[in-house]
């Protein structure tokens, strides 16, 4: 093998390897993201279950929203018998105490 | 679907799994990707989804024709029937019902009473944005500055890219297509870049555009004789907070939602609102709409040679008249375009008068002036420019917001009246429109950043500002979902 070889050879390994550590970078990166995104949902559903019950009863009528609506109402009571429901409620309490002050 | 439901939160949760299964077949991803975007579409209305592959289907043939044809009469055909065509499609949904409406005026005065073929006619929505992603596309295959595209695939992903679709911002081939045959990249800064613009558009638009426009703009411009002096000032400047929160928010998400799913797209607003000039702050409103008019509409007009003196202004005022009349055939939107035009104009003749007579004043002898001379000049420069540019625009944004121009008189009479009580107008409303144009001061990069610097955020510290952010917006924003003001255009 002269040098030429070696030299493309080297090359392409490296480029080989750029690329395999660009695809681990990108599937951490696509776990990263995922995993963000369902954490938030896991989180709002605790703290804003009551956001879920609005917008099941805003679902046009059928059977599947019928009992789409029948479990995020159970889930509310849940979370709100948890106290988990007063967070949403006393920060908007709190803002629209700000929100109402007059000059 | 609108961005901020959780209609679209569910849809681009699966949407982002499914194309990053597909990351290592282009072709599959690209399918998932247009099925994705045909859906999020049809979600308002399916049966617009004709419209939008014929318009693909336009501009794909007419790509076609354009690598076949080889004379340049051949070709100069091809690019005026395509892009006549696309229009013809924008001017039958957004003008048949005005042209319909002057005409039975205009056959009534004459005494002619005639049952005119009425449709109502509903816009789809989104229909300037693609048809302009079109007109593009083949205007630069004829300019030579792209090839068409071989897949049609490619451009009818192109045309129908979910996060752009239906506002914005205007994505040429040129950037797009590109990225579409690259390897599909998820690298540590976009995941951070894409959240923090989804979360800034969404408090841009559930928030402070929200709150300007139920609390403050929408009842005012109402009913502008039931409010005093204080609340007509303070809803004119809110409304040009609101449309640039409307509508910048909506790129935001657009960006950022295409950031997540491995694409990029240009910034398309670049702080406006604290532009010193009127030509600075076009440059950096919806940079995609205005690029478009200027490559498309005034290089159209300029022709091939470079313009100066009258030639120009005549060129720029016909271009943000025309640039009016397509947010809608109202005399409203005409005096808005035509208001810029002849104040972009005008900005320029005081600009280059004065530099002339400075230069033609200036002498050898000439002291320079001090540095704390020369630092106070630059400050009164830069403020004057400031306020100039930002009135031109919330007084004119009257025009726009106003339903007719008996509204704007009203408006005008009732705001220089300098009467009345302050109803409206409260503390709160003060701090966010006077925070959202101060924020416009800070440097123009700091998304990007920001994002630099917590690329390596782990996924429970994102998750949690992600989710915080939401509860907070949630907990503290207008009940209900405002629909982004563009959609309309």
């Amino acid at each position: 093998m002269n040098q030429k070889q070696t030299e493309s050879l080297e090359e392409t390994e490296a480029a080989e390897a750029a690329r395999r550590e660009e695809d681990a970078t990108t599937a951490s990166n696509i776990r990263r993201g995922l995993g963000a995104m369902l954490i938030a949902v896991v989180f709002l559903a605790l703290l804003n279950s009551n956001g879920f019950t609005t917008y099941a009863r805003d679902l046009p009528g059928n059977a599947f929203s019928d009992w789409l609506v029948s479990a995020a109402d159970q889930w509310n009571e849940l979370m709100d018998a948890a106290g988990l429901t007063s967070v949403a409620d006393d920060i908007r309490e709190v803002f629209l105490s700000l929100k109402d002050t007059e000059w | 679907m609108l961005f901020p439901t959780f209609d679209f939160a569910i849809f681009f949760v699966i949407v982002f799994t499914a194309s990053w299964l597909l990351r290592e077949r282009a072709q599959p991803r690209k399918v998932i990707l247009l099925a994705a975007s045909y859906f999020f579409y049809g979600y308002w209305d399916y049966r617009f989804l004709a419209l939008l592959a014929l318009s693909s289907t336009i501009n794909y043939i007419a790509g076609i024709c354009l690598a076949r044809s080889e004379s340049k009469q051949a070709k100069k055909r091809v690019v005026i029937v395509g892009v006549v065509l696309n229009l013809a499609i924008l001017g039958f949904f957004k003008y048949y019902g005005f042209f319909l409406d002057s005409l039975t005026d205009i056959l009534l005065s004459l005494g002619l009473e005639r049952d005119l073929p009425f449709l109502e006619i509903i816009l789809p929505i989104g229909i300037s944005f693609f048809t302009f992603q079109g007109i593009s596309y083949v205007v630069d295959i004829y300019r030579r500055q792209i090839k068409p595209v071989e897949s049609p695939l490619d451009l009818f992903l192109y045309i129908s890219f979910f996060p752009q679709l239906v506002a914005g911002p205007i994505v040429r081939a040129s950037h797009f297509l590109p990225q579409l045959n690259q390897r599909s990249v998820l690298t540590n800064s976009a995941v951070v870049f894409g959240f923090l613009l989804i979360i800034s558009g969404l408090f841009k638009k559930t928030f402070v555009a929200h709150y300007i426009a139920v609390d403050l703009v929408d009842p005012v411009f109402f009913d502008p004789e039931s409010y005093g002096s204080v609340d007509l000032w303070g809803a004119h400047y809110a409304y040009a907070v609101q449309v640039y929160c409307d509508f910048s928010g909506y790129s935001d998400i657009a960006i950022g939602a295409a950031a997540l799913l491995g694409y990029q797209f240009k910034k398309n607003f670049d702080r406006p609102l604290a532009a010193t000039s009127l030509v600075v702050l076009w440059q950096r409103w919806h940079i995609s709409l205005s690029t478009w008019l200027r490559d498309y509409l005034y290089r159209a007009l300029r022709g091939p040679k470079r313009d100066s003196g009258w030639r120009m202004h005549k060129n720029v005022f016909l271009t943000m008249l025309l640039g009016g009349l397509w947010h809608g055939a109202a005399w409203t939107f005409v005096i808005w375009g035509a208001l810029h035009g002849v104040m972009l104009v005008l900005e320029r003749i005081v600009k280059s008068y004065y530099h002339d007579v400075k230069k033609a004043r200036a002498t050898p002898d000439d002291v320079p002036d001090s540095p704390a001379v020369a630092r106070t000049k630059g400050i009164v420069s830069y403020w004057a420019g400031w306020l100039f540019a930002f009135h031109v625009f919330s007084l004119a944004a009257v025009f726009f917001r106003s339903p007719d121009l008996t509204t704007v008189w009203t408006y005008f009479g009732q705001m220089f009246a300098f009467a009345g009580e302050v109803e409206l107008m409260t503390p709160f409303m003060l701090l966010i429109v006077a925070g959202a144009v101060a924020v416009q001061f800070l440097p123009g990069n700091v998304f990007e950043r920001t994002a630099e610097r917590f690329q390596n955020a782990g996924m429970v510290t994102l998750g949690a500002v992600l989710a915080i952010s939401l509860l907070l917006m949630e907990a503290t924003g207008p009940e209900g979902v405002a629909p982004f003001i563009y959609f309309q255009f």
